[in-house]
């Protein structure tokens, strides 16, 4: 009897250590295309450098993605009208990729799908239209707490954003 | 025998994963501290550039106090310019964008400017008069410290002595409150003592933002019950249930702003469309409609007639049309009021209509209702084909030039011949002033970007 309990120890241990390895393996291959995948900044760049209207919609998408269109136009025309004003960078790129400017590029969404929608918030943007009645900033005020932000003069709420002078 | 192989393979598999994962682990670390030094990396890149550039801003401010040569006066302040700009862009790349710096930012802002604006006016023979010497001499002062401070700065960050990540998580917008480190204390200092001109004390406190403002009465206060009704006259087409106000901007009732009523209103097939209609007069500022448009049956030339009669309808029966340009399924139009034969391209109004069915999808009056006012236009004082003979010799004339009111790249209005014409593949309007004949600005129409007006 004690031969046979020994042995189905044995068996016990044994079914226990395939399933650790079987576990082992398979979170190694689950994290595998996660942890090697540095595809963002090359395609960041090659974006950037093609068209401003792709990282425009990029960035519309990345932003205001569950907002309604007129969110969206008004989140591009935020961008154009930061290249117009002197304390902002000249170019989409350089407010896009402004250091904390967008919470998108820090994490990274706004690499993840650009609808149609936002490519067309974009344009419409581009060809001079502005719902945040002439914003530089817009925030969502259930994320963040950030003195500054909150001390720029309100001009509009649209969807889950304030935009802001 | 089986049984042993059965036995040991579990164990082996298991060493292979550990040693395997080991091996991911410090290709991970590896990979980590890569990323973290070539962050690090831009980020002194970027203060070194901006150290550089503080450090030519004020080796020319100082020049500038030395010479009384113009043409060197006009050099110095084009640098001034060009480096006050990539100062902007090297801030923008360094971790301060949520601090609340107003007197750093004015101070580049307003090098910028006056070094523009005191540039045009060497570059257009008007000497620097004791006013631009006194403004000079101020953003001189302010140049001086701010060089200083960043000198000071380098001190630290240049001995390796402090990294930027620390303060790259303190400036985080999800950072809840404040967090220190030498790197915010320094450029608040710098922020704190920066040499104020006179009379702008109050830079600490939130810039108040420039609201547009119409330049004249455009009617008397109506409440929203109008403005919906106006939106219905406006739209001309049957709506689902009433248009549904979704907001008010009204900062500024007694000057009579440009204070705006938004509303949503939703089509008989259920689309949405959002409007913007003036708190003063009940006029219809925007309309944006985000419907998608995949069939192009129209031809711009109807799509053009049909936007000049819609635009009779709302109260504007002359209209030149300026340019068109496909937008995803769309036409966008821009029109110019004709006020006595002179196109008004300052108080331009942009209709867009869908190229399926005609149908409106955006329109924008914003700078009509701002700009427009009462113009005591004056006569031109050179005739159309002198101003066609005065565009380059590489520009073929394609139509008879008309007159235009633009606004030139300083705000100033100007009555201008619009020559249209090419050179090679590509159309430009070229605007030569109707006053003295000097080219004010070139407009391409095909592959500029198009930026908000």
């Amino acid at each position: 009897m004690r031969a046979v309990s020994g042995l189905e120890g044995e068996l016990t241990v044994h079914k226990w250590l395939k399933w650790v390895c079987a576990a082992v393996l398979g979170g190694l291959l689950l994290l595998w295309p996660e942890a090697t995948f540095d595809g963002h900044r090359s395609f960041a760049e090659s974006r950037a450098a093609k068209d401003n209207l792709h990282l425009l919609a990029q960035t519309v998408c990345g932003e205001a993605r569950g907002e309604p269109y007129e969110g969206k136009v008004a989140v591009a025309a935020v961008i154009l009208n930061r290249t117009l004003d002197n304390r902002f960078p000249d170019s989409v790129a350089g407010v896009v990729y402004q250091t904390h400017a967008f919470e998108s590029v820090s994490n990274g969404e706004i690499y993840k799908n650009t609808t149609e929608e936002c490519f067309k918030a974009a344009r419409a943007a581009l060809a001079g239209w502005d719902p945040s009645n002439g914003a530089i900033y817009f925030f969502a005020p259930a994320k963040t707490s950030n003195s500054f932000i909150w001390s720029r003069q309100q001009v509009r709420t649209i969807g889950k954003h304030i935009f802001a002078k | 025998m089986r049984s042993q192989r059965g036995q040991a393979w579990p164990y082996l598999l298991l060493g292979v994963a550990l040693v395997g994962a080991m091996g991911f682990g410090a290709y991970q670390t590896r990979l980590k501290n890569q990323y973290l030094r070539d962050a690090e990396n831009k980020y002194m890149a970027a203060f070194h550039k901006l150290k550089w550039t503080s450090e030519n801003i004020e080796e020319r401010t100082a020049k500038l106090m030395a010479t009384n040569d113009p043409d060197l006066q006009e050099s110095l302040l084009a640098d001034l310019r060009v480096y006050s700009a990539q100062a902007v862009e090297h801030m923008s790349t360094l971790p301060f964008t949520t601090m609340n710096t107003p007197r750093i930012a004015n101070f580049l802002n307003t090098m910028r400017a006056q070094s523009d604006e005191k540039h045009h006016k060497l570059s257009t023979g008007q000497p620097l008069n004791e006013e631009d010497w006194a403004q000079l001499i101020e953003l001189r002062k302010q140049a001086v410290f701010f060089e200083e401070e960043l000198s000071n700065l380098l001190g630290l960050v240049g001995n390796n002595m402090i990294r930027w990540q620390p303060t790259v998580q303190a400036t985080s917008p999800a950072q809840s409150g404040p967090a220190a480190t030498p790197i915010t204390e320094s450029v608040l200092a710098l922020e704190q003592n920066i040499p104020v001109p006179p009379g702008e004390e109050d830079a600490l406190s939130p810039a108040k933002a420039q609201l547009p403002r119409p330049q004249t009465d455009i009617g008397p206060r109506v409440d929203a019950a109008a403005a919906a009704e106006a939106i219905k006259r406006f739209i001309d087409m049957p709506l689902k249930g009433e248009p549904v106000q979704t907001g008010v901007y009204d900062p500024e009732d007694k000057l009579h702003g440009l204070s705006l009523y938004y509303f949503d209103a939703t089509k008989e097939n259920g689309l949405p469309m959002n409007f913007g209609v003036s708190v003063h007069g009940g006029h219809v500022i925007y309309m944006v409609d985000g419907r998608a448009v995949t069939d192009k049956k129209m031809k711009p030339d109807e799509l053009i007639q049909r936007a000049i009669q819609m635009l009779g309808k709302w109260g504007f029966p002359q209209v030149a049309h300026v340019s068109v340009a496909e937008n995803d399924g769309t036409l966008v139009m821009e029109f110019a009021p004709v006020v006595d034969g002179v196109a008004i391209h300052t108080d331009m109004i942009r209709v867009s209509l869908a190229m399926d069915n005609g149908e409106l999808v955006g329109y924008d009056a914003r700078s009509y209702w701002v700009n427009h006012h009462d113009r005591q236009l004056p006569a031109p004082q050179i005739s159309a084909a002198d101003a066609a003979a005065r565009t380059s010799p590489r520009l073929t004339v394609t139509a008879e030039p008309r007159l235009a009111l633009v606004a030139d790249r300083r705000g100033q209005e100007r009555l201008v011949w619009e020559v249209p014409g090419r050179v090679e593949d590509q159309q430009f309007r070229v605007f030569v002033d109707a006053a003295d004949g000097t080219e004010v600005d070139v407009v391409r129409l095909v592959g500029d970007p198009a930026p908000p007006q």
